[in-house]
């Protein structure tokens, strides 16, 4: 066992040069942009003097070589200070930090969404390949994989909101029915305080973002559970443990679903790349208050720090979440223990 | 056991003195003992009755948690002592091109602590027979017709609830390939115990979590390890099958298969993934097993030597069906079907300069077969009459049953 | 880091392929069934149709795979669709009753008739949205061809010539396609087109300049493990050049694994080039496009739902109907690539 947490070490610190270079690229792209930040930022502003650039450039350590930026950056970025909102002038992490919480909840209850129909789907459509089930699922799947998610949610709203009157079309919680804040997640917190009615409110405005997020990627795990089940279940372990007499639906689940589920932790990570992209369209499209919508107005503002920090936040989330996808790999293949 | 890969052992070559001997046709050779077999270059450690798994549940009335010992007297009836009777079993493999008949028809009779080979080409229909015994036919292959009689109990009758519990504890089955046999998802002490506990003589959740029930299953595992001569079993149980040698997870395998004392073991080529010199370490511990606790064994293989080394009864099967069938010597002494007369000229003898013959031609299609015997195509005694009709499996010289329109009588 | 950070469709098939991929050490690479085996009968299989076999062979090899295809219905609705999308694109003057940007004030927001002036309605200006969608269709085609035509040459090329030489080139250009995979797809064209600003070009860009890298992993996999066949070790005591080698040995059979990623990637690009023009991040929104036609059609769901969901309708047939001849080449030509 002491061998697994060494590789688990390795790992991690396999990650940090990815990190850094992640942040070296998002620097250097934004610096690569058309044109002078500065000119860019205040350039609809009109009125302004050579002084106020000339003091706008120093104050955002413009005046310095690329490298000496580069260097301020990173040693921010350690301090967790990523610079200054342009349009409001707040500190960008703030910003970042307000909008997170609403992105993990969203995110989360995504990939739970996703997981919890996808897996199933996925095992009964291989336990039984070729039935109706399999079909209709495979087929549901398909033009899952196919359908774009903004477009997916226009339909959820059209239907669910506007004419069945059954969701809220957008927003977090209805005003007035916050829970007491613990860890920023609505619904977590309703849980934890008791506090029923912000519990339903907040799924109810939760159900319509996170089905539309989770949709396409529990249609690509569903399809992933279903071909590793059809292989694992072909496996001689698997008719081993039938003639040991176990029962079918222990062969079925501790015996084949098990060892399907090491291949596909593999896409699942990969999955919340899908899912962190889509977190910007579905945002926008519900008006969820998180980190992807704040992105997408700094982008129209050109507030480039914000977009700037919040790119690289998704890009971090994204190579930890690859980190914790391989521990997990590491853990639930006892092959990689040696 | 220094086995001569290849090699055909005479009629009193180094053979298992299975108790089988009082029940098989055919002359009584004098039994050895069976300590003499296990000696100095068998690694097992001596599979002896130690803990002899008990229920915890009230389910097993009846069952008698000792085997009688070894050398008991049995019945001279062979009918009567027989634990496994095949007759008329047929399965086939629907298929774009039509049923595949893999297995036509074969009967078996196995007796208490019996020891019989089924040897045959690959795609003979031998892994498709146990598992058709097993009633785990894969889909979409069935069972068209026929009986098995395990002790007076007929196993295509029963629900599939009642088979699961024949499987493992009653009939027990290893494959082939170790390696893709166990579940490398799992240590081996939990795949050994999971037979156990499946058939009860482990408790199932949630008593499984007691510490007591926990120190149970050790101690079970550990002896059971030890009994297939797996060393240092303490440490070992924790391990997954990857970091065990072929050998040891065949080994593995076999603890698995015998850990409810099952009265049948059904060995499907169980050594043929395994290096020679382990090959016979396995036989020898299989050998061993059937004589300490009278736990019958069907051994398939496609090596004629390992079944002249291991059994006394053989079963030689072509296409689906069993064409020759009689005590070990008898057949390869004297075959009688052109088929087993094929066989056993293309093997190499050791000290024999003459050339080897192969058999010429190809295995039928199961799913197209002709009126005819199914081997006529490629034999060197064909008669007329092989193309139209299918010659009966009867018996010759009053040892062995054979399955030939030109057979002498 | 793993290969394919957010690739939908045939994930596990690539996954496993990409034995090349430096992931944690000593991970195990899965292989579904014998990929040797599989390398092999392709090999012959495409040596005999590409290399050095005569022409006739190439041909009697092309009709067998038209007709493995025509005998899949979902590929020949596919194709069907393809092509219908493909010639409304070519020919939209002459298909579209109206020009696309024609405006008609008075007939704002006309719900689709089948007798009317606008089949599929009007939008908030009274643009004709039939009209609109059929010149959509040039821009999400030709976003599609133009990304994967960049990503496969540059991705292809670059991974022949990583796989085959290997050495400082493919250490530092694997570690630059690492450094694109730690970004989401969607998150790094967002934040491209946020610096670059909207345009038709800007969005190709922005999207081949990650998209190649997938076909780079795919193609130097490839060629790593073609090199070690028997007959690239014959060419090369023959005394042929790598050129030739790369050319007559090599590529051929790296063709067929291309030609369905491609495929099955040219889906995702129109998804993302809508999913960016109706964030109106892709295209300006004077060029129709589907994705910022639903956009403009948000404001207006609860009375005119037409506008919103018709232009969606559309990208989701063209999509469909893309993937469902990605998978059926990929059953056809790539066996190893098919799920289950």
């Amino acid at each position: 066992m002491r061998r697994t947490h060494v590789q688990i070490l390795e790992r991690v610190l396999a990650t940090i040069p990815i990190a850094l270079g992640v942040a070296i690229a998002v620097f250097i792209f934004m610096r690569l942009m058309p044109g002078d930040p500065v000119d860019i930022m205040i350039g609809e502003a009109g009125g302004v003097t050579q002084e106020d650039i000339h003091a706008l450039k120093t104050e955002l350590g413009l005046d310095q070589s690329l490298p000496v930026q580069l260097g301020r950056y990173l040693a921010g970025l350690v301090r967790g200070d990523l610079g200054y909102s342009i349009p409001s002038s707040r500190p960008v992490a703030v910003v970042i930090l307000e909008a997170l919480p609403a992105t993990m909840e969203l995110a989360l209850c995504s990939l739970l969404f996703a997981l919890v129909i996808a897996v199933p789907i996925g095992v009964v459509s291989a336990v039984r390949q070729r039935s109706f089930i399999d079909r209709t699922s495979m087929a549901a799947s398909f033009l899952g994989i196919s359908m774009p998610a903004f477009w997916l949610g226009i339909l959820g709203i059209i239907v669910f909101s506007l004419h069945l009157r059954w969701l809220p079309t957008s927003g977090r919680i209805t005003y007035g029915f916050e829970p007491a804040t613990i860890t920023g997640l609505f619904t977590v917190d309703a849980l934890l305080t008791g506090n029923m009615p912000a519990l339903w409110d907040a799924l109810k405005h939760l159900a319509l973002p996170a089905a539309t997020l989770g949709a396409g990627v529990a249609a690509v795990v569903a399809r992933v559970v279903r071909s590793s089940m059809l292989e694992v279940l072909r496996a001689d372990y698997v008719l081993f443990a039938r003639a040991k007499g176990v029962v079918e639906r222990a062969v079925t689940i501790r015996h084949a679903l098990r060892n399907a589920l090491i291949p596909t932790v593999t896409v699942v990570g990969l999955q919340v790349g899908t899912l962190l992209g889509g977190n910007m369209i579905v945002e926008s499209i519900f008006g969820w208050p998180g980190l992807g919508r704040v992105v997408v107005d700094a982008i129209f503002s050109r507030d480039y720090p914000l977009v700037q920090a919040a790119v690289m936040v998704y890009a971090l989330t994204f190579v930890v979440v690859n980190l914790a996808t391989d521990v997990l790999y590491t853990y639930l293949n006892p092959k990689m223990t040696l | 056991m220094a086995l001569e890969t290849g090699t055909i052992p005479g009629p009193c070559g180094r053979r298992a003195p299975g108790r089988s001997a009082d029940c098989a046709p055919g002359p009584d050779i004098p039994r050895k003992q069976g300590g003499t077999v296990n000696n100095a270059r068998s690694q097992s450690a001596g599979y002896t009755a130690g803990i002899e798994p008990v229920r915890e549940s009230g389910v097993a009335a009846g069952w008698a948690p000792a085997r009688v010992a070894a050398d008991a007297v049995r019945p001279a009836d062979e009918r009567a002592c027989a634990v496994l009777q095949v007759s008329g079993l047929s399965t086939v493999y629907p298929t774009t091109r039509g049923d595949v008949q893999a297995v036509r028809g074969v009967d078996l009779t196995l007796g208490e602590g019996d020891v019989l080979a089924i040897v045959g080409e690959s795609g003979c229909g031998k892994s498709a027979c146990l598992l058709s015994i097993m009633r785990l036919v894969p889909h979409p292959g069935r069972i068209v017709a026929g009986s098995i009689m395990f002790v007076g109990r007929d196993l295509m009758s029963l629900s599939a609830r009642e088979m699961r519990e024949v499987r493992g504890r009653d009939i027990a089955m290893v494959f082939q390939d170790p390696m893709t046999t166990l579940n490398p998802a799992f240590r081996v002490g939990d795949q050994i115990a999971e037979s156990l506990r499946v058939h009860g003589f482990l408790p199932g959740l949630p008593a499984s979590l007691t510490r007591r029930s926990r120190v149970r299953q050790r101690e079970m595992v550990i002896e059971l390890m030890r009994q297939v001569g797996i060393p240092s079993p303490e440490t070992r149980h924790l391990e997954y099958p990857h970091q065990f040698s072929g050998g040891m997870q065949q080994r593995v395998l076999i603890a698995t298969a015998l850990a409810c004392r099952p009265k049948i073991l059904l060995a499907d080529e169980p050594t043929t993934a395994l290096d020679v010199t382990i090959q016979a370490q396995v036989l020898d511990l299989m050998r061993e097993i059937n004589e300490t606790t009278g736990t019958a064994i069907v051994l398939v293989t496609h090596d004629l030597a390992i079944a002249a080394e291991f059994c006394r009864e053989v079963a030689v099967m072509y296409a689906g069906q069993i064409v020759e069938q009689g005590p070990i010597d008898a057949v390869l002494e004297d075959p009688v079907h052109p088929y087993t007369r094929g066989l056993l000229r293309s093997i190499p003898r050791l000290g024999e300069r003459k050339p080897l013959t192969p058999i010429m031609g190809e295995v039928p299609d199961l799913a197209a077969l002709g009126p005819g015997c199914s081997f006529a195509p490629r034999c060197d005694v064909r008669r007329p009459c092989c193309d139209i009709s299918q010659p009966e499996l009867v018996a010759v010289d009053g040892r062995r049953l054979v399955r030939c329109h030109a057979r002498r009588d | 880091m793993r290969a394919l950070r957010d690739s939908p469709i045939c994930l596990e098939g690539i996954e496993a392929i990409d034995e090349g991929r430096r992931a944690a050490p000593g991970r195990e690479v899965r292989r579904p069934y014998d990929f040797q085996e599989a390398y092999e009968v392709r090999a012959a299989r495409t040596r005999g149709s590409w290399g050095t076999g005569p022409l006739g062979l190439a041909v009697r090899n092309f009709l067998s795979f038209a007709r493995q295809m025509a005998g899949n219905p979902a590929a020949v609705i596919g194709g069907v669709v393809i092509l219908l999308y493909v010639a409304v694109a070519i020919f939209a003057p002459w298909v579209a009753p109206c020009a696309p940007d024609q405006v008609a004030l008075s007939e704002r927001l006309a719900p689709p008739s089948w007798i009317g002036e606008f089949p599929l309605g009007t939008d908030q200006l009274g643009r004709d949205i039939l009209s609109r969608i059929i010149y959509g269709a040039r821009v999400s085609i030709l976003v599609g061809v133009l990304t994967i035509a960049i990503s496969v040459t540059v991705g292809v090329g670059l991974g022949v010539v990583a796989g085959y030489f290997r050495g400082s080139f493919d250490r530092i250009v694997s570690r630059f396609t690492d450094l694109l995979l730690a970004f989401p797809y969607l998150i790094f064209v967002i934040g491209a087109m946020a610096v670059l600003g909207p345009g038709f070009w800007n969005l190709i860009w922005a999207l081949s300049f990650k998209g190649w890298v997938e076909f780079y992993r795919l193609a130097r996999a490839e060629v790593m493990s073609e090199k070690t066949r028997e007959y690239v070790e014959a060419a090369r005591a023959l005394g042929r050049s790598h050129a030739a080698i790369i050319c007559s040995e090599i590529l051929p059979n790296v063709v067929h694994s291309i030609l369905v990623l491609g495929t099955l990637r040219m889906g995702n690009m129109i998804v993302l080039e809508s999913s960016l023009s109706f964030l109106g991040l892709g295209i300006p929104p004077r060029i129709p496009a589907w994705g910022s036609m639903v956009n403009d059609g948000r404001r207006y769901m609860l009375t005119a739902w037409w506008v919103a969901t018709l232009p969606g309708l559309a990208l989701v047939g063209l999509v469909l109907a893309i993937n469902l001849v990605g998978e059926a080449l990929r059953d056809v030509l790539d066996p190893r690539l098919k799920e289950g």
